[in-house]
């Protein structure tokens, strides 16, 4: 297991180091600059300007120095669009947002999935299972953008429940938070409660035929302790292991969801910086999506370990 | 679909075959079915969307009819490209110069004219329009306005025009739109401000927005149409693009094995690592610039390249699975090549598998290149996405909802379509795979 571990590790870390330099690469091989503004600068000016960013060193250079401040001293220097902030510090603040956001949709994902998937399996061809399983394709079908309004125009323009308008941190109390976050996280996490229960009926179907459910069914247990104590844990193998892949997708959503609903978080950095080829920012970003996303596969993949004995990655 | 047949092209003994009892399972399935006409449909419509532009809806994609906001379901407009000719008759011209004097000026243009477009016109630069100076200008001039309707055709001046009076003016059809009167404009060839019956045969006939019109006085319908046909479009040639490299990757390691196999599929896992959909944000923002249709093509391999690693495992195993088969040590057996066997005889019988996960694959780039035209990033002006389309519907969804009902509608339900058609198509070529 610790061999595993380490192994993966060192896969990871190989992983964000392709990804650091190849996303360095990619936006160095664009045209523009990150000072191209409306006005040309004075040519002493911009010199000063590149001199201060190491912009006028030769390429694999600054690729050097960016790595190294990155790898040691954690750090990815200044914004270059807005001077007065480092990268880390906007990282700072966008990032729990963007934790939260997600965090938020993979509960309601779950919350609304796999009860429903569960249940679909346990009433197999029967209409519960027809209603839940329509549904669930309907989920996966309705692209976050058009739900999003959808949502909003219900139930925080018509029903007044929501304020879709701003984003509300903690510090607007839970009720003031949960008014402002629950659309966005839902919006978010429908696509991943259809898949949820689509993959747990899947899974329920495939636990109830196996003969230790027999068995237990044959012992006289009553339906309620089969499904809780003997079932439900072999139900949701499958989804432990597409919760990897979703919080990757999510990370992804995240970004027009963001978008939707003015949130402050890291999607809309991401994509504005690229557009202002803010150098230090889009690596910024893109490396701590990546870290995330690695390290959210690694725990998913450790807790499957866990939870399914028969798995051994030795 | 092609039968199987034994190494040197006999068929098999008789017998149901896998893809005719596949095709049987399928015909029962009445919501795969379902799904496979709408994609069907789906498809004819994209390809002959030509022909729908020119002869059904009558707009291009990109002729605009401005007006002061989008039009909403059902309002009409005289098509530039396509008109079809009504029936000549006599109509009076709005007119713009209010105060009679003979000149437009700044003020009597003020709800047709931006600042701009008036200095364009007046070209003696006197802020006076004559004749002369509007001439073949007149395009902008004799837009919407309610009140010229009101005084060209309100003959009892009550303030409204009644049924009669529009009955009696001939211009029923006319009425709501300023293109009509533009039309008209044109045929004054003698700048009476007044069109003849000789002047006026062949003027274009209105025809209705039955999705409305975006910001620009595109006709949605239009749009929605050639959206679908972009967003198919990026749909399979995407999922082929995936399922060449696919095939070829995952083939090739599966059949090799040993070290090669080993070395491929670390790669793969490597770059399952790595957070696909960034990079190919990424690489879209900075190639921004890049001309729209080289832009439509790199997004077909960004997306493509993205989806290409599940494909290689599925066909990886599939190899695997079937390689150590008597079918194929017997043409091992007779000096058939490797490339042969793969091509011949491991991915036809891989076929099911691929098939299925590719139908399921359309959806899933769809959405991602839907994903990525909503932040700006994928198919570019001119062009139209349903992703686009739906993100401009996006912006003002408040007050003009058409504009993401209809894109955001065809995109769901094509979507649902392909998804049911691709859930239908694993139960029917797996029957041992239970729906999940």
């Amino acid at each position: 297991m610790l061999r595993y571990i380490l192994r993966r590790l060192v896969s990871s870390i190989l992983v964000l180091f392709v990804v650091i330099t190849a996303s360095f690469f990619v936006m160095r091989a664009a045209p523009g600059g990150p000072f191209d503004g409306e006005k040309k600068l004075a040519d002493e000016v911009m010199a000063n300007i590149n001199a201060r960013y190491h912009l006028d060193e030769p390429i694999w250079k600054q690729y050097a120095l960016q790595m190294e401040r990155i790898l040691l001293h954690a750090d990815f220097g200044p914004s270059m669009k807005y001077p007065d902030k480092s990268v880390n510090e906007i990282l700072a603040d966008g990032l729990p947002v963007s934790l939260i956001l997600g965090i938020q949709a993979m509960f309601f994902a779950l919350l609304l999935g796999l009860p429903a998937g569960l249940y679909a399996g346990l009433k197999q061809n029967r209409w519960q299972d027809y209603v839940a399983m329509t549904g669930a394709m309907a989920g996966v079908s309705v692209p976050s953008f058009v739900l999003g309004p959808i949502l909003v125009y219900l139930f925080a323009m018509q029903l007044q429940w929501f304020d879709a308008a701003n984003w509300n941190g903690m510090e607007h109390g839970l009720l003031g938070h949960l008014q402002s976050s629950v659309l966005p996280s839902l919006t978010l996490g429908m696509y991943y409660a259809a898949y949820v229960a689509r993959l747990s009926r899947g899974g329920m179907l495939e636990v109830v035929r196996q003969d230790y459910v027999r068995t237990a069914r044959a012992k006289g247990l009553s339906e309620r302790t089969i499904v809780t104590r003997h079932t439900l844990k072999g139900a949701i193998m499958p989804v432990v292991s597409y919760l990897g892949p979703a919080f990757a997708g999510m990370l992804t959503g995240s970004v027009v969801i963001e978008r939707i609903f003015n949130i402050p978080g890291l999607g809309t950095h991401f994509v504005q910086s690229a557009f202002n080829r803010d150098y230090p920012l889009v690596l910024g970003t893109i490396v701590l999506y990546s870290a995330l996303l690695v390290a959210l596969n690694l725990v998913v993949d450790i807790f499957y370990t866990v939870l399914d004995p028969r798995v051994s990655y030795d | 679909m092609t039968e199987p047949t034994t190494p040197d092209g006999e068929a098999l003994a008789k017998g149901t075959s896998l893809w005719r009892d596949a095709w049987r399972r399928l015909l029962k399935n009445r919501a795969a079915m379902a799904g496979g006409i709408i994609v069907l449909l789906m498809g004819v419509m994209a390809l002959s969307f030509d022909l729908l532009s020119r002869y059904v809806t009558r707009y291009t994609y990109d002729e605009q009819h401005l007006s002061y906001e989008p039009k909403p379901i059902g309002a009409h407009s005289v098509p530039m490209h396509y008109p079809t000719l009504a029936d000549p008759a006599e109509v009076p011209l709005g007119m713009v110069d209010g105060n009679q004097d003979g000149f437009i000026d700044r003020a009597e243009l003020s709800t047709y004219l931006s600042d701009q477009e008036f200095r364009r016109f007046d070209t003696s630069g006197d802020g006076f329009l004559d004749a002369e100076e509007v001439g073949d200008g007149a395009i902008p001039l004799l837009r919407n306005s309610p009140t010229d309707t009101l005084r060209i055709f309100d003959d009892n001046k009550d303030g409204k025009v009644s049924p009669a009076e529009a009955r009696a003016n001939e211009v029923t059809e006319i009425l709501p739109d300023g293109e009509a009167r533009w039309f008209i404009a044109q045929h004054d060839t003698d700048r009476d401000r007044k069109i003849s019956a000789s002047e006026y045969v062949g003027v274009p006939e209105p025809r209705m927005h039955l999705f409305g019109t975006d910001e620009l006085g595109r006709d949605l319908l239009t749009r929605v149409l050639q959206g679908g046909r972009v967003s198919l479009m990026v749909g399979f040639i995407a999922t082929f693009v995936s399922f060449l490299i696919g095939i070829l990757w995952g083939a090739t390691a599966g059949f090799l094995g040993g070290r090669t196999d080993n070395i491929m599929m670390r790669f793969v896992d490597v770059m399952y690592g790595l957070p696909f959909m960034f990079l190919v944000i990424l690489l879209m923002v900075i190639f921004q610039e890049m001309p729209a249709q080289s832009k439509l093509y790199l997004l077909f391999l960004a997306l493509g390249a993205v989806q290409w690693l599940t494909m290689s495992r599925i066909v990886r195993g599939q190899v695997i699975s079937l390689k150590n088969r008597e079918f194929v040590e017997a043409a091992r057996c007779v000096g058939v090549s490797s490339k042969t066997i793969i091509l011949r005889h491991l991915i036809p019988n891989a076929l099911g598998p691929i098939i299925v996960y590719s139908t399921l694959t359309v959806p899933a780039v769809m959405l991602e290149e839907a994903f990525l035209s909503f932040l700006g990033l994928g198919v570019q002006a001119p062009y139209a996405s349903w992703g686009s389309l739906a993100a401009e519907g996006a912006k003002a969804y408040r007050e003009y909802p058409w504009l993401i009902i209809f894109p955001g509608a065809a995109l769901a339900v094509t979507l649902l379509a392909l998804n049911f058609l691709g859930d239908g198509l694993r139960d029917a070529l797996d029957p041992q795979v239970r729906k999940d």
